[in-house]
């Protein structure tokens, strides 16, 4: 029966999917937490009243005023932490 | 040979090829809504890379971009600070989206949420919501299409046939080949778009000034308070912190919720393709970086331009530049314009079928295709004829229109993380939002502080749609786990 069947692998793929949520219960949070950590740090650190502290156009940093020079090392920041954190997980996950 | 002529055989040559990859890429989709709309849900990671940044990244980037850095300097920064923060929840949201989407056979944003949310009358007001905010992002994207064209050509191709022809191969292209024919022509558009900007910002200020550095020295002195944040408001006062921050964080809410890149959920391949697109999405964010050094280009060599958004134009044509740069210059634009207008014009009526008739009335699978490409060509041609009638008032509808796009963010999310959530409490929220936001739009006046209007429609909305779903009977739990909880594929 076609019904019986489908609500076997129903159970089957439910039950693997919280085997692997358990699998990865311990690391996934962590690595989680800190890159949204990080990602607070960095909203706060381009608006109000983080950037006041770099609202100046000098030191020029590498020929950029500093004003645009930060909210552009933020993203390659924001990039590396997203490698890191997709590394871990997929990692984690296999 | 006149210039004028080079320059649009160049044009012509570039969209013939936009065409021919937009054609050819509905071969193997499937003829079925699924293929139409979601790509038989098997984009890989290359087009889904290219697809979410040269949709992101519209004629706006290109011509506003360097627009608002000659006009308004640093206030421009601000859109370097939300893309990579407004791309974020998706990593957690994207592939959740895309697995209950599998689940239940969904291809757009308003399906998601009334498969938890069961109600017509919530599908009817996001379908038209995301109608409104789209139509007038479409007619922005033509109109850039059409400025640029008849800039370079020097007003022998006028603004209404540049805009025709463009969006005639957009037209053909998306109603062949549907979805499948935006992801690939993406990857074309999505490539000549970076190169060409990077190309035109590291260029312009070593023609102009002697490189980056001497540009920065030269603005400092004569405007310095051009490169200090938050820069200047529209007025040519100085923008408020409370403004510049309140862009911000609208953006980091909204960008991910308009309706033609949430559908692309559906098209992934798999998770770890929408993850990884997100992980590769700041590289296409850096893309800013030439495109303000554009506009600062033009801050001490063009006087007063009374449409900042000619900058580049303006810049192109008057510093002398070699033809093949224009015709290349023009091909970005084209690119940046039609790479954000075919998915704008897909989804606007995929959206109006799926999820404004059909839960009206019963279609079946060649009845739906057939609606979805006549309202294509509906809405390329009510935005056509925005585009060629003089009207101010659509930019300032689509600066409203990501308030009210972000009142989609909160029912997003409890769909997927909150069992308490009900139908009720939700559309309630929706109604709060939604009417703050407009009260603010149309009588900035009353507003508390100088916060983006869509901010205090959020800032009702939460309280709303928590209160009223507690207030009311709490969901039977298949539908919530289905949500909450889906099982893997």
């Amino acid at each position: 029966m076609p019904g019986v069947g489908a609500g076997i692998n129903e159970w089957e793929s439910a039950f693997e999917y919280s085997a692997s949520v358990a699998g990865v219960a311990v690391i996934r949070p962590l690595i989680r937490r800190l890159a949204i950590g990080f990602f607070l740090l960095n909203l706060l650190a381009v608006t109000w009243p983080g950037a006041t502290l770099f609202r100046s156009a000098e030191p020029l940093v590498l020929g950029l005023p500093l004003s645009m020079a930060w909210p552009i090392a933020w993203i390659l920041m924001g990039w590396i932490v997203l490698m890191l954190l997709d590394y871990f997980e997929n990692r984690e996950q296999r | 040979m006149d210039r004028w002529v080079v320059i649009s055989v160049l044009i012509a040559a570039y969209l013939g090829l936009t065409l021919w990859v937009g054609l050819r890429a509905g071969r193997g989709t499937s003829s079925t809504v699924d293929g139409f709309v979601a790509g038989d849900r098997n984009f890989g990671f290359l087009v889904m890379y290219f697809v979410t940044g040269a949709t992101v990244f519209s004629a706006f980037a290109f011509l506003g971009g360097p627009g608002w850095a000659y006009s308004r300097g640093a206030a421009a920064f601000y859109i370097l600070c939300y893309g990579t923060l407004g791309m974020l929840p998706w990593y957690i949201i994207g592939p959740k989206v895309a697995r209950i989407g599998r689940q239940l056979g969904q291809v757009t944003q308003a399906q998601f949420l009334t498969g938890r949310f069961q109600s017509r009358g919530l599908s009817l007001v996001i379908a038209l919501v995301s109608i409104v905010a789209l139509i007038p992002y479409i007619t922005l994207q033509m109109r850039g299409a059409g400025i640029v064209i008849e800039a370079v050509t020097d007003g022998w191709i006028p603004l209404w046939l540049g805009a025709a022809v463009a969006y005639g191969v957009v037209l053909t292209y998306v109603l062949v080949s549907g979805v499948s024919a935006v992801g690939w022509t993406n990857m074309l558009q999505g490539i000549f778009m970076i190169a060409i900007a990077w190309s035109l910002g590291l260029y312009l200020p070593h023609a102009l000034y002697g490189g980056i550095g001497p540009m920065f020295e030269q603005i400092l002195t004569q405007r310095p308070e051009l490169l200090e944040l938050p820069g200047l408001a529209a007025d040519g006062e100085r923008w408020t912190w409370a403004g510049y921050s309140s862009a911000i964080l609208i953006s980091v809410v909204g960008l991910t919720m308009w309706p033609h890149l949430f559908m692309k959920a559906f098209t992934a391949r798999d998770e770890r393709t929408i993850r990884r697109t997100v992980v590769w999405f700041p590289t296409f964010q850096l893309f800013l970086v030439p495109v303000f050094l554009i506009g600062f280009a033009g801050v001490l060599f063009v006087e007063s331009l009374p449409q900042p958004d000619f900058i580049l134009p303006y810049l192109i044509l008057n510093v002398e530049l070699p033809v093949i740069v224009v015709g290349l210059f023009c091909a970005g634009a084209l690119s940046a314009s039609m790479s954000t207008g075919d998915a704008l014009m897909h989804a606007t009526a995929s959206v109006a079928v799926e999820d404004g008739v059909r839960p009206f009335a019963d279609l079946d699978e060649a009845q739906q295709r057939l609606l979805i490409r006549i309202l294509v060509v509906v809405a390329g041609l009510l935005a056509y004829f925005f585009a060629v009638s003089e009207n101010i008032s659509l930019v300032v509808l689509l600066l409203t229109s990501y308030g009210i796009i972000a009142q989609l963010a909160p029912p997003v999310v409890v769909a997927l993380f909150w069992r308490r959530a009900t139908t009720p409490g939700v559309i309630a929220g929706m109604l709060a939002g939604g009417a703050t936001t407009l009260l603010f739009f149309f009588w900035p006046a009353l507003k508390p502080f100088d916060l983006h209007e869509g901010l205090f429609g959020l800032i009702a909305h939460v309280p709303v749609l928590i209160l009223v779903s507690l207030l009311t009977p709490a969901q039977d739990s298949a539908r919530v786990e289905a949500y909450v909880n889906p099982p893997a594929v």
